[in-house]
């Protein structure tokens, strides 16, 4: 899998939201990648969670259940805002 | 002496054995895997906060609610009871406890009395120190701020009758110390709409010292005593409102949460029933000279109890079992003045035993022989 494919990063209020929604990505067989949150995004000492370009869709359908609320950034212009959908940061 | 006699009757101020699950993830921790919790990406960091989560969830489980997220880590139950007592907005309340409480709450409770305005009523109870819940009603007016009862007695093992306190309260808050019943009783925080529930994790659930969490149903209504690092918002000097930030603020006790992870999973075999600590406490009462203190119906009987005697003072019992028998009791007032006056073993207080499910029936048949043994000693 190459960078290419994570272009999508999902940022949650708090270490909580990004360990739950990454076991359930995994339980549901979607890749994710957990890295560091973007300075451009926030200054916190959080972790992000990257997911894959091509399920971004389903993946984000199926988060929103989850009651975890996120924002859904582009990886590569962080400052994209792309979804406030469900999100209460 | 039996050989494999496990002389180990103190479960009530601090499990032992532990499973061997809570030392294998203790030690992983801090041999292998290290790295805070929730402030880093890479990968020791990453796995130290699924471990933090995934038990935050196994503990939700374990106390039927699923609103895990609505759990903070503490340092214990004294911890969890100070975040309510201190935390909630009392002023100009009247506050109701048990006849049974544990220093952990009734120090708090007269803390908060000097500095502020609140009025503090012993709720009324049977000879045992169960709530009369016919009386209960009398007790509620538009002032109660909230219920405190201790699930299970530290001192006698009584049960209280949490589900029907908390149905007849209603809207009053209620909060329920498990640090003795969890782990033994099924608590069922959603079922009963308890408000706020109190755990350790060191007694029953068979984790280590130094852990424990709170439960908070409406985290609103409740202010955190401590603020600091969290790892989330770091640019704002103000304290993160959702949980489980608001309330943790700096670095948990990692080793400890890997270990009460390493108690949950495990699966440790009940080694007597609660049949045969029936027997041990009915060969206990047979026993002349010796006073029982324990609920006054069985079926509000935990299992811990404790025993007095008349042919020599509880301290000198409590050594010779342990010098001539290796029998570890524990000896006094158990931090529960308010339980031992309310039983009338105030000031001497008591022996507690208080077994694990570690114990066998023929432990509990060597302790009364040894019990025999020692009234036989002073008879002769």
């Amino acid at each position: 899998m190459s960078d290419n494919d994570y272009t999508n990063l999902l940022v949650f209020e708090n270490t909580r939201g990004v360990i739950l929604a990454e076991r359930e990505c995994r339980k549901k067989g979607f890749k994710c990648l957990a890295v560091p949150v973007p300075r451009e995004l926030s200054s916190q000492c959080g972790i992000a969670l990257e997911i894959e370009e091509r399920k971004k869709s389903e993946i984000i359908e199926f988060l929103r259940t989850l009651d975890k609320p996120f924002k859904v950034f582009d990886k590569n212009n962080p400052t994209k805002f792309q979804n406030n959908k469900n999100c209460k940061l | 002496m039996m050989d494999d006699f496990n002389g180990y009757f103190d479960n009530a101020a601090t499990s032992f054995p532990k499973p061997k699950e809570v030392g294998i993830e203790t030690l992983k921790y801090l041999n292998e895997i290290g790295g805070p919790y929730g402030r880093s990406f890479y990968g020791k960091s990453l796995q130290v906060s699924r471990v933090v989560e995934y038990t935050r969830c196994m503990l939700g489980d374990f106390l039927g609610t699923d609103c895990a997220d609505n759990i903070v880590f503490t340092l214990n139950a004294t911890a969890a009871i100070n975040t309510v007592v201190k935390g909630l907005d009392l002023d100009n309340k009247e506050i109701l406890y048990s006849p049974l409480e544990h220093n952990a709450v009734m120090r708090p409770l007269v803390e908060l009395e000097k500095n502020k305005n609140v009025s503090l009523k012993k709720l009324a109870s049977e000879s045992d120190g169960c709530v009369d819940l016919k009386k209960l009603p009398d007790f509620i007016t538009d002032k109660t701020g909230l219920v405190i009862i201790s699930h299970q007695s530290n001192v006698n093992g009584v049960i209280q009758p949490i589900n029907e306190i908390k149905s007849i309260i209603g809207d009053v808050p209620i909060l329920v110390d498990v640090a003795q019943s969890a782990g033994h009783i099924d608590i069922k925080i959603d079922e009963n709409g308890f408000d706020f529930v109190a755990v350790t994790g060191h007694k029953g659930l068979l984790g280590p010292t130094g852990t424990g969490c709170l439960y908070i149903k409406e985290p609103k209504k409740l202010k955190q005593f401590m603020e600091g690092g969290t790892g989330s918002k770091s640019e704002s000097f103000d304290t993160p409102e959702y949980l489980p930030d608001r309330f943790e603020a700096g670095t948990p006790n990692i080793a400890g949460i890997f270990g009460l992870y390493g108690a949950l999973l495990s699966k440790p075999e009940e080694c007597h029933s609660f049949i045969d600590f029936q027997i041990f406490l009915d060969d206990v009462k047979s026993i002349d000279g010796y006073k029982v203190y324990c609920a006054n119906d069985l079926y509000r009987q935990g299992e811990l109890f404790s025993i007095s005697c008349s042919f020599t003072d509880i301290s000198n019992l409590g050594l010779l079992l342990y010098e001539k028998y290796n029998i570890q009791t524990r000896v006094g007032l158990h931090c529960a003045p308010l339980a031992h006056k309310t039983i009338n073993t105030y000031p001497n207080g008591t022996l507690r035993i208080a077994p694990s499910l570690y114990h066998s029936s023929d432990d509990f048949r060597f302790f009364v022989a040894a019990l025999i043994d020692i009234k036989e000693e002073f008879e002769s």
